[in-house]
């Protein structure tokens, strides 16, 4: 049985916001079952709470941006990934700033410090979004669907004009895959003149080669080496699993994305949500035929305990 | 071994390294007497520490950590081995690794205590590399305060208060390592710290206390062209108009190669005093003590345009274009003036000038694998030494 999952105890940190280059202190705390994750904006003079979910969604440029009443928060995707491959379905998160913090630009710090609160099973069992029919969009080039699969699997591409990186593939499954692992260490990236034009609008005042791979003409900036050698469709699958959780509940599906980002993801699961019959919630609390005759494989979460030194 | 291959980030943990196992190999010349097995043991952790320091020098982390784990294996209670393989997680960000084996480090009982003070810092270093500030600066003041002399400790602390812009902290830190260092050479960073405070009380509106901070930023570093600009700007706000003048030439006194950045200012202050002959003194000067210039030029150019002097405007964009005939913004701007005063056939040429100018690459070719430019095609690419990765420029093909 998949239970629900949330953390034991509150957690907190300060990082650094991408955008203002400000202090911001997070802390995620317990929530109880199907609140799903919620933020909260502690700084305003009214708290105003944002349900992490596909009609708070606001902005898709450069990251993904939620909200609600006037407020919201930005860069929600690495910490909104963290929660998705440990399985945590309900948590508060308060943050003191309009944006998540950048950390090292991958979801590893959040993965630590989620783990480091302890994961605890809840007394209601987990739902999954289960893909019926396939679900398209696509904008030129670029494309990304849901399809229907027995279990959570990504194909993923990307494709860039740039000498340093052309095109690079991942295909995983869900049940196999060790997302904090295999995953969660991708850093965002970004090529240098992007982040300039980003600088001249006022923006990514924090970033860094402390929390982003920069790609010049010639050379990747950063001194250090890839994590991973094909570390950027690593992260943009993790962008897409951040994306995802904006559905509120895991995909048994199969995304198979080319050259997707944030905006085209908001418009596949703006989509699916409205594509009648293309979903059906699979609930754990009582049998359901459906699981047993399609055997469908739910997607192995993190274990309880922490991951081995 | 070849150094000069290993990647510059791994060299301090090379040499440490290698320092441990000169220690270790000693320490084995006394223990002869052991055992057969604990003999055997040792042989074969040695063997896996040292093809981990070989895959370290050919810039492999992944097996170097594979081979260190097998020697902690062997044996846990070589505190160095866990040392670098915690410093190894940190740098492929597998912080929750590295930062468990550091605590791991600092909770073991009967651990000297300057082995617990490094595991402390690697401890800061990755709460800092994960982005976790202020556990991060927790552990490097922790460090400090077992150990004030602890150089390495402050410089993190400093950049991380910077990172996190708290321009106070950041230069109370930069104070105690020019004092520790014995060195002067961290004036000029005192300087822009203490205005970057004096920016800050400027921003909320507290102009006394701003005046007061650039003013010591000068008595650490009278060379920072940033603070001089930034107290001109105060005054200039105060409405004392020629003392931030007076300042601002203070900043083109210091570093005539940054006098650029003054003359927009300049332009606004002689408007406000209504004297804008004065700035055409003060930008004739600077072409004349450096008539490269083209900054300079362009304003000259763009005053003597709002004062009706078109002829002499058109003089100076010229003056530019013959300096540099790529500055698009002088060319454009000749165009343009040639246009409003008729002179269409005038402007015709200036832009048949313009074309000319325009030179095509001659490096058509690209190394689709490192990027490495070629004016003829190559087979085998001399920078990453690849066979059958060069090919037309995207713009060409």
């Amino acid at each position: 049985m998949y239970f629900q999952r949330t953390i034991a105890e509150p957690v907190n940190c300060t990082g650094i916001g991408l955008h203002t280059g400000r202090k911001v202190n997070l802390t995620i705390k317990p929530a109880p079952v199907n609140n799903g994750i919620t933020f909260i904006r502690t700084d305003l003079p009214k708290p105003v709470t944002i349900i992490a979910r596909v009609s708070s969604i606001l902005d898709t440029r450069y990251a993904t941006t939620i909200g609600n009443d006037g407020a919201k928060v930005s860069t929600v995707e690495h910490l909104l990934a963290a929660f998705y491959g440990l399985g945590i379905d309900n948590a508060r998160v308060e943050l003191d700033s309009p944006e998540v913090p950048i950390m090292d630009g991958s979801a590893a710090p959040f993965i630590y410090l989620i783990q480091s609160a302890n994961i605890k099973e809840q007394e209601k069992p987990k739902k999954f979004m289960v893909i019926r029919k396939p679900v398209r969009v696509s904008d030129g080039d670029r494309k990304v669907s849901l399809l229907p699969s027995r279990e959570f699997k990504i194909s993923y591409t990307i494709d860039f004009d740039h000498p340093l990186l052309r095109s690079q593939s991942y295909r995983a499954t869900l049940s196999n895959l060790n997302f904090s692992r295999e995953i969660s260490r991708a850093r965002t990236f970004g090529f240098l003149q992007e982040v300039n034009q980003l600088r001249s609008q006022g923006l990514a005042r924090g970033g860094s080669l402390d929390n982003a791979i920069v790609i010049g003409n010639f050379r990747i900036l950063n001194e250090e080496e890839l994590r991973y050698p094909d570390e950027f469709v690593r992260h943009k699958i993790l962008d897409s699993l951040g994306d995802l959780s904006l559905l509120q509940m895991p995909v048994i599906g199969h995304l198979v994305a080319h050259k997707s980002g944030h905006s085209l993801n908001y418009h596949l699961i703006k989509k699916l949500t409205m594509t009648k019959g293309a979903w059906k919630v699979l609930d754990l609390s009582h049998p359901q035929p459906l699981a047993e005759k399609s055997k469908i494989k739910l997607p192995a979460f993190a274990s309880l305990k922490q991951l081995p030194t | 071994m070849d150094f000069s291959s290993a990647n510059p980030l791994y060299l301090p943990l090379i040499f440490s390294l290698l320092g441990l196992f000169l220690g270790w190999l000693i320490s084995s010349l006394f223990s002869r007497r052991r055992g057969g097995s604990a003999r055997e043991k040792e042989g074969k952790e040695k063997k896996a520490y040292l093809k981990g320091v070989d895959y370290i020098l050919s810039d492999d982390p992944d097996q170097a950590i594979k081979e260190f784990t097998k020697a902690v294996q062997i044996n846990s209670d070589t505190v160095e081995t866990y040392l670098t393989l915690g410093n190894l997680f940190r740098s492929k960000g597998e912080v929750s690794r590295a930062i468990r084996i550091h605590q791991s480090i600092i909770s073991r009982p009967g651990l000297d205590e300057k082995t617990r003070l490094q595991a402390l810092y690697g401890l800061g270093l990755d709460f800092k590399k994960a982005g976790f500030i202020l556990r991060a600066i927790s552990a490097f003041e922790e460090v400090i305060s077992h150990d004030p002399v602890f150089l390495d400790a402050y410089i993190q602390l400093e950049d991380l208060f910077e990172k996190s812009k708290e321009w106070e902290k950041a230069l109370a830190t930069q104070l105690k390592i020019n004092r520790l260092k014995r060195s002067k050479d961290g004036n000029n960073i005192l300087a822009h710290l203490q205005t970057e405070i004096g920016k800050e009380f400027f921003q909320s509106g507290e102009y006394a206390k701003a005046g007061k901070n650039y003013k010591k930023a000068l008595s650490f570093d009278e060379h920072c062209v940033d603070t001089y600009l930034h107290l001109g700007d105060l005054y200039f706000s105060q409405d004392r108009i020629q003392r931030a003048i007076a300042t601002w030439k203070k900043a083109i006194k210091v570093e005539p190669s940054l006098s650029h950045l003054t003359y927009h200012r300049f332009e606004e202050a002689y408007l406000r005093l209504e004297e804008p002959n004065l700035l055409e003194d003060l930008l004739r000067e600077c072409i004349s003590r450096n008539y490269q210039d083209i900054q300079a030029h362009l304003a000259l150019a763009k005053h003597l345009r709002r004062k009706g002097s078109v002829v002499e405007a058109t003089r100076e964009l010229e003056a530019v274009v013959a300096i540099d005939p790529h500055c698009i913004e002088a060319r454009k701007e000749l165009g343009t003036t040639l246009l409003e005063m008729g002179k269409e056939a005038e402007a015709l040429k200036e832009y048949q000038g313009l074309l000319g100018t325009i030179t095509l690459p001659t490096k058509n070719f690209q190394c689709n694998k490192c990027g490495y430019e070629s004016g003829e095609m190559l087979w085998k690419c001399p920078q990453c030494l690849t066979w059958d990765t060069i090919g037309l420029k995207n713009s060409y093909s």
